[in-house]
């Protein structure tokens, strides 16, 4: 089978939401440190989210990312039922280990902040968001490793265990300064048609320079 | 979709609270047996729960536990296996959160499971792919794909699939706080369930794509599907669920009418019992094969299930019978589902599904044959 095109790209960092759906924003200028607030999503993308607010900071960047790569235009209907969803990050959900940890020797339990505890959560969050129903996999990666969530949902492909893949990593840290970092990209067989926004890269290490580089 | 190359299954290991070894397991399963006990080393825990099924005393050595137990479980698997040569053997860890000890205490472990699988890797001298997956209480038969995926691409020629979770107060007090904890020893499908009883455990499977190698129990296929409804609830209908159980069957070239025996995710909550039993059903039209689980008996091991729970349903297809659900009495679920009562002599024993749902939709299931 021949190389997946990236049909979408979503990028989250300290600095800034930038997409192939045309989305450039500078968390400076939004008056938000990353992973934003309840006002972040409307402020980027013009339309509400209701629950964003009550997000992880995992789930929050991710999402962000997903729309910013425009899944919901980009991605036809018909294939989101056989859509993968690979998703990889090296910190996992740290921030709500701690806050829940936290909350152990306190009068109440932190319940909510629990499910985000897992770090296949946030992959959920994408999921019901874009109505994403195939194959799942959630994969904890050494420091740099985030390019095995392209690989693998190329992998899927090559297998014919989906349509198409929306590959990410994700990684928040709100230590000071923020440490965020998420790259989303939809990945589509060269037979679904899809308008290839970027290259395949020969050079998995080069996934990040080659995603940036298509978003200008 | 084409079928799949079949990967086999070479070799098999388990640590559970009935003890150290996949022996020990089968036979605590097939003779209704359950692990799941008043609480000793998680006593001092103040959770809603009065049980779990914990690891017996002694029976890991000195160390962090995780770590200890995958150990203990990837030496069985890899002894059954032959010992096999460890310069070009792949591992996929599964686990949801390895080991929490630096999050809740002064240790080293953060939760994430990649640490875990590097030093198995390491620990083990393993010189092939290395893979973390957490993927919550799918996490197991997820890991079992990835390497199957894998070994059909040709990548290797063996793959290491080990699944493992300890219990620890952050787990047993996150479920206390969802109200998904039985107050006693769970009872999946039941119409008193209550909620889930947790256990810990390790369970390894050593995959091959050499037929020669074989047990004789292959792994035919797998799907995924995620319910894209709900990070924490099912699908109302199981539809996810079924879903993932189709792909699995279509990649092994499989139908449904070709199942003989279901091995059931079972978790005892109210929510996931009703909706896996419609979701099968629904697979299967109107009526399943014999079908059972096992956290009953083993407590609930999350990142773990999987794998213990795939070696259960390889050991049904090898006995050629079902063993009991422990803790049914009166079932309150779509009567379509065949819950096994007793022990039942399967009259065809060549194919077994499995399945398994876990937080954030994910739905996973395999298919093995004999």
């Amino acid at each position: 089978m021949s190389a997946p095109a990236i049909a979408a790209i979503g990028l989250v960092d300290r600095e800034r939401i930038v997409g192939t759906a045309g989305v450039d924003k500078a968390w400076r200028d939004l008056g938000s440190a990353p992973p934003g607030n309840g006002r972040t999503f409307r402020a980027v993308f013009g339309r509400g989210d209701e629950t964003f607010r009550r997000l992880d900071v995992a789930s929050r960047v991710l999402v962000l990312a997903g729309a910013a790569a425009g899944l919901d235009v980009v991605l036809p209907a018909a294939v989101r039922d056989d859509t993968a969803l690979v998703v990889a990050t090296t910190v996992g959900c740290l921030d709500a280990d701690r806050q829940f940890a936290h909350s152990l020797g306190a009068e109440m339990l932190a319940a909510p902040v629990f499910p985000y505890t897992l770090p296949s959560t946030c992959l959920g969050e994408l999921a019901l968001r874009h109505g994403l129903r195939g194959a799942g996999v959630c994969l904890s990666v050494a420091p740099g490793d985030g390019a095995q969530a392209f690989a693998e949902g190329a992998r899927l492909l090559a297998a014919g265990e989906a349509a198409a893949a929306v590959v990410a990593w994700v990684d928040v840290l709100r230590d000071d300064p923020v440490n965020c970092d998420a790259a989303l990209a939809l990945l589509a067989p060269p037979g679904l048609g899809l308008r290839a926004v970027a290259a395949w890269p020969a050079d998995p290490a080069r996934v990040r320079s080659a995603l940036r580089a298509a978003c200008g | 979709m084409p079928p799949a190359p079949p990967t086999f299954v070479a070799g098999r290991g388990a640590v559970t609270a009935f003890g150290a070894g996949r022996t020990s397991l089968a036979e605590a399963l097939w003779a209704g047996r359950s692990a799941v006990r008043p609480r000793h080393r998680t006593a001092a825990f103040a959770v809603p729960t009065a049980v779990a099924a914990e690891f017996p005393a002694g029976v890991l050595p000195p160390g962090e536990p995780a770590l200890q137990a995958a150990v203990l479980a990837a030496h069985e698997a890899l002894a059954e296996a032959g010992e096999p040569p460890r310069a070009d053997l792949g591992l996929v860890l599964a686990s949801t959160k390895a080991d929490l000890s630096g999050v809740v205490g002064a240790g080293e472990g953060l939760g994430q499971p990649w640490r875990l699988a590097h030093r198995l890797a390491r620990t083990l001298e393993l010189g092939g792919p290395l893979l973390s997956v957490s993927c919550a209480c799918a996490s197991g038969l997820v890991a079992v794909a990835a390497a199957a995926r894998r070994l059909a691409a040709g990548e290797c020629d063996r793959m290491l699939v080990v699944g493992v979770d300890v219990l620890h107060e952050f787990v047993l007090a996150g479920f206390g706080s969802l109200n998904a904890l039985d107050p006693a020893a769970c009872r999946p499908f039941d119409r008193a369930r209550r909620g889930v009883s947790l256990g810990e455990g390790a369970g390894a499977l050593l995959l091959t794509r050499h037929s020669g190698e074989s047990l004789g129990v292959a792994v035919a296929g797998h799907g995924g599907a995620n319910d894209a409804c709900h990070v924490t609830g099912p699908d109302r209908a199981g539809r996810g669920l079924a879903l993932a159980a189709a792909r699995a069957l279509a990649l092994a070239g499989v139908a449904p009418a070709d199942v003989d025996v279901v091995h059931l995710h079972g978790t005892a909550t109210q929510a996931n019992d009703a909706t896996e039993a419609l979701g099968l059903v629904g697979l299967f039209g109107g009526r399943t094969p014999p079908s059972f689980g096992t956290k009953a008996q083993t407590g609930h091991t999350l990142g773990a299930a999987g794998v213990l729970e795939a070696l259960a349903a390889i050991e049904a297809l090898q006995r050629g019978t079902a063993p009991a659900n422990v803790g049914l009495d009166d079932p309150d679920v779509d009567p379509g589902l065949d819950l096994v009562r007793a022990e039942r002599h399967l009259p065809r024993a060549r194919c077994a599904l499995k399945v398994a749902s876990g937080f954030g939709g994910i739905q996973a299931a395999v298919v093995l044959r004999a």
